[in-house]
């Protein structure tokens, strides 16, 4: 009789253990759209939540995508290299992989601020892509080389830019164990960001010229040219 | 003083003036008061438990436990295919009951199924009729095999469309099948990763990655 009770409870022991390999698994982001309109200088912060409607604690990635960050440069037809923007130069996530509880709501969601905080002087890169006949080689020092490498370069935020994207929520793994098959969210981010104006351009290079020009008429374009003359002795010498 | 400094100058002047007329103009004493308003439209999604676990290919319609596949040249089910209540799948995915909008569900698998030692391949990708298929539906039994390339698997940078304007609280059920190819793969084990994308409904998903 004893080791029936026992056998018995052992069984309803087992019965009730959450079987990780039948958990339903889920989850969310408290905002579906997320619209990020500003001005070069702007400084803000926005809010949203990632939610868990599983029993179990998600670990989950939370990153922005682009789908027109992209963009090709082409000279008489031919792709030379493609220009890329940087969305870290527009705004930043202050986390990137967040631990969800089980059964968090849109109330109790984990939240991920995203700091608008666009720049004059922004950062972009240049994408090249080498020959399949060069990759050859360079796989041969570097085996993981993609085919491409990037160049990064500095530039004035002129005029506006529009980005379309989302911001992704995927689940890393439950519990510690990574899913089988693994569940995401977006939420829909726009981006507009206002720039120096093109006309404000043309007035700051103006301004520069003129100056230049005043200092030189001041100095004397003789003294300058003469001031050249000697450093290029100099160094010839 | 030259006529460059004099542009120069009258410049200056002007900016100062435009300046401080920002600086002033506007600035009215207005009593305030703060107008406060939060907005919450969540997006979310659940998928069940022999989805989360992953889709194993068994041999043929084996129920519930995963063979080795002996036949390559059928379509050969996923175990959970049929292992629910009568005889309904076991995979779904289900729009959040708090969502405020519908969703579309998109799958796409990372790679084809790989097996790294041997560095062979199983192709998941529609072949004249061969790769890996899935079929969807709005209950437990109705999805059924299409052999048509709208239902075969897609892998990075596509998505395969699963679910279309799904309602908040709705589930689609689905099965999958897997017709190897090619056919003369080294017997081994292949697996790959799976991933499942929910956005809102008429909005692009963009390209997938892994």
């Amino acid at each position: 009789m004893k080791k029936l009770a026992i056998f018995v409870v052992f069984s309803l022991f087992l019965f009730f253990l959450p079987f990780p390999s039948f958990a339903q698994v889920g989850v969310g982001i408290t905002s579906y759209s997320i619209p990020l309109r500003g001005n070069v200088g702007d400084v803000y912060n926005v809010n949203f939540g990632v939610m868990n409607p599983s029993i179990y604690t998600i670990k989950v990635k939370v990153y922005p995508q682009c789908d027109n960050c992209i963009n090709e440069v082409k000279l008489f037809g031919f792709k030379l290299f493609d220009d890329e923007e940087v969305l870290d130069e527009y705004f930043k996530l202050d986390k990137e992989i967040v631990d969800v509880p089980p059964g968090t709501t849109q109330q109790n969601a984990v939240p991920i601020t995203i700091k608008f905080a666009p720049k004059l002087v922004i950062k972009k890169n240049l994408v090249f892509y080498t020959p399949e006949w060069l990759n050859f080689f360079i796989r041969y020092a570097n085996k993981g080389y993609a085919g491409s490498f990037k160049i990064p370069y500095f530039t004035l935020l002129i005029g506006t830019r529009d980005f379309k994207g989302r911001i992704v929520a995927e689940i890393l793994s439950y519990d510690g164990m990574k899913p089988g098959v693994i569940p995401s969210v977006a939420s829909t981010l726009e981006v507009h960001v206002r720039g120096m104006p093109f006309e404000s351009f043309v007035f700051l290079v103006l301004m520069i010229i003129l100056i230049i020009v005043v200092i030189l008429r001041r100095i004397g374009f003789h003294r300058v040219s003469s001031s050249i003359s000697k450093l290029v002795k100099r160094k010839k010498s | 003083m030259q006529v460059e400094e004099k542009i120069l100058f009258c410049l200056i002047v002007f900016l100062g003036i435009a300046s401080l007329a920002s600086m002033t103009m506007g600035q009215t004493n207005v009593a305030s008061g703060p107008i406060n308003a939060s907005i919450s439209q969540p997006i979310s999604i659940t998928a069940s438990g022999n989805l989360t676990t992953g889709i194993f290919f068994t041999n043929g319609s084996t129920i519930g436990v995963q063979y080795p596949i002996t036949d390559v040249t059928i379509k050969n089910n996923a175990t959970a295919n049929y292992w629910g209540s009568g005889y309904g799948t076991e995979y779904w995915v289900q729009s959040g009951s708090s969502n405020k909008i519908n969703i579309t569900i998109y799958f796409t698998a990372c790679d084809d199924l790989k097996n790294s030692t041997l560095n062979a391949y199983i192709n998941l990708t529609w072949n004249a009729g061969e790769g890996a298929f899935f079929g969807n539906g709005t209950t437990a039994t109705t999805p059924s095999l299409n052999v048509t390339q709208d239902y075969a698997f897609k892998k990075v940078p596509n998505w395969a469309l699963v679910g279309s304007k799904v309602d908040a609280g709705n589930y689609i059920y689905l099965r999958f099948w897997l017709d190897p190819w090619p056919n003369n793969a080294p017997s081994a084990i292949y697996n790959t990763t799976y991933k499942i994308l929910a956005v809102e409904y008429g909005t692009y998903p963009g390209s997938a990655s892994c």
